[in-house]
């Protein structure tokens, strides 16, 4: 469990969060002024302890409840949920909200079994300026939610990472071969295709993305293009530089771009695309200041 | 009634022989899911023993039951240890508020359990979960003759009916369900889990 540096502000929500490692920074790297409050790791690619969660929610209540702001894996939500009841018996107020923003991971129709991944740091990011500007527990859980709400990611995969373990990769792919549709613990894809350019792999995602987006000209959006490990900066400009041309042809307005690594799964190749879109609202908490060596002081 | 300390001795006692099935629940985990049961049982089931030892003389049935459900929860961060500690803790709210000297209570805190089991899990009686030797369970006590030994009796038995439907169930919750077929033919490792707890209370409360 770790804490923000002097513990939780008086007087602001605590947001708490956590789940396996392996995904450096998240989820350690988004504690911080203006970002999530604590965290609760546990072993690489394993739910954290339910032991683990309390101590995080805990160390985030300065008296006026906590946000639990997660991404939707089953034992993560089950540790959580039961840290959750014991700081009931506690007398603590707590709130939970799962993310669960990788589109391909399940059809729209099943998609509260979708998976939490690269998006979640925007969830970070505007709960995290809503608690910092004193808002209700209601009110930071109503910003995560519609967040959560907002917000798709697409990932494409190119190479496996390797379990320490079992010391074995998680799953087999040929070197001229790509899954779409990978997940952040290598977890299958919706496609197995032949690798393609950076540009055709960017129309891929983002089609992915926007189409449950609903993304009419003039819609502001934020962008997040992830790399998952072992994949250069290089290799994520050029997919960026695609994305942009695209939104721009179809009157999307580009509000905040961030591009590097948020969200990855250890040395595995291959990049996500997240799109946020924006409410008046949403980009001003977007805009407001944090703290935290893995995103810049503010998003400008 | 029993007095709450000899409960918590019975419980105690049944969790050390609960411990002893940690092979059998980890083989049985392994055909369907990850092999990880035993190893959580074991764990959970020494935890609460330990936890129940330190408890004072004059500790409540709720608490116990609160006390009980943390500590297995601790023993490893599985799913299973998430469910059954949660279980507890709702079976533990359900008592705070409920007369806990009548059979009723004890079926009402079992199906508390069961209910709250069923929605974080997002499981259904039917789907190859430890429901499905749970919730006949429940329904056998209350249709059981009066008295402790009868009342375990039945809930032994309807217990060991629903772990051995379970092996014709399909998995569709949980690491089992993504192994499919390879889980045909044999009992569900959680449902087996529960039989065996229920087997280990039964021989150390009957007499």
């Amino acid at each position: 469990m770790l804490v923000r540096a002097g513990g939780a502000s008086a007087g602001e929500v605590g947001i708490a969060t956590g789940g396996g490692s392996g995904h450096l920074p998240l989820f350690l790297g988004y504690v911080g002024p203006g970002l999530a409050t604590s965290v609760a790791v546990g072993n690489v690619f394993s739910a954290q302890s339910s032991d683990a969660a309390l101590a995080a929610i805990r160390a985030a209540d300065a008296g006026r409840g906590v946000l639990v702001l997660i991404g939707n894996y089953t034992g993560d939500r089950l540790n959580f949920e039961l840290a959750r009841d014991l700081a009931d018996a506690e007398g603590r107020d707590t709130r939970l909200v799962l993310f669960a923003d990788d589109v391909l991971s399940a059809p729209p129709e099943r998609s509260a079994d979708r998976r939490g991944v690269a998006g979640v740091v925007f969830a970070y990011k505007c709960a995290g300026a809503a608690a910092a500007a004193g808002a209700s527990l209601d009110e930071v859980a109503a910003v995560a939610e519609r967040v959560a709400a907002r917000t798709r990611t697409a990932g494409v995969g190119l190479s496996p990472t390797v379990l320490p373990t079992t010391g074995r990769p998680t799953f087999q792919l040929a070197d001229d071969e790509m899954e779409i549709g990978i997940g952040i613990h290598g977890e299958p894809g919706v496609r197995r295709g032949t690798l393609q350019s950076a540009d055709a792999v960017a129309d891929t995602l983002l089609d992915a993305v926007t189409a449950e987006l609903d993304l009419a000209p003039g819609a502001r959006v934020a962008l997040l293009v992830n790399g998952l490990g072992a994949t250069s900066a290089e290799e994520l400009y050029v997919l960026t530089g695609r994305l942009h041309s695209r939104l721009d042809r179809s009157g999307v307005v580009v509000h905040r771009t961030l591009v590097g690594e948020f969200a990855t799964s250890m040395e595995m190749a291959g990049a996500s695309v997240s799109v946020l879109h924006l409410d008046d609202e949403l980009g001003t908490l977007l805009d407001a200041p944090c703290q935290s060596p893995f995103l810049p002081g503010s998003l400008r | 009634m029993t007095d709450v300390p000899t409960i918590a001795g019975w419980l105690a006692l049944a969790c050390e022989r609960w411990a002893a099935a940690r092979d059998e629940l980890t083989e049985l985990d392994a055909a369907a899911g990850d092999g990880d049961l035993g190893v959580t049982v074991a764990a959970g089931a020494t935890g609460v023993a330990a936890a129940l030892a330190g408890l004072p003389a004059d500790v409540t049935l709720p608490d116990l039951v609160r006390c009980a459900g943390a500590a297995f929860a601790r023993g490893n961060p599985s799913s299973f240890a998430a469910l059954t500690g949660a279980g507890l803790l709702a079976a533990a709210k359900y008592l705070d508020t409920a007369d806990s000297d009548c059979r009723e209570a004890v079926a009402g805190a079992l199906d508390a359990a069961a209910d709250r089991i069923a929605e974080r899990g997002r499981a259904a009686v039917g789907e190859r979960t430890v429901l499905d030797a749970l919730v006949p369970s429940v329904t056998a006590l209350r249709s059981a003759p009066p008295g402790r030994a009868a009342a375990l009796t039945a809930m032994v038995a309807a217990a060991r009916v629903g772990v051995a439907a379970t092996s014709e169930m399909p998995a569709v919750r949980g690491r089992a369900a993504w192994v499919g077929e390879r889980s045909a033919g044999i009992p569900d490792a959680g449902a087996t889990a529960y039989l065996r707890l229920l087997e280990a209370l039964a021989s150390v409360a009957q007499a």
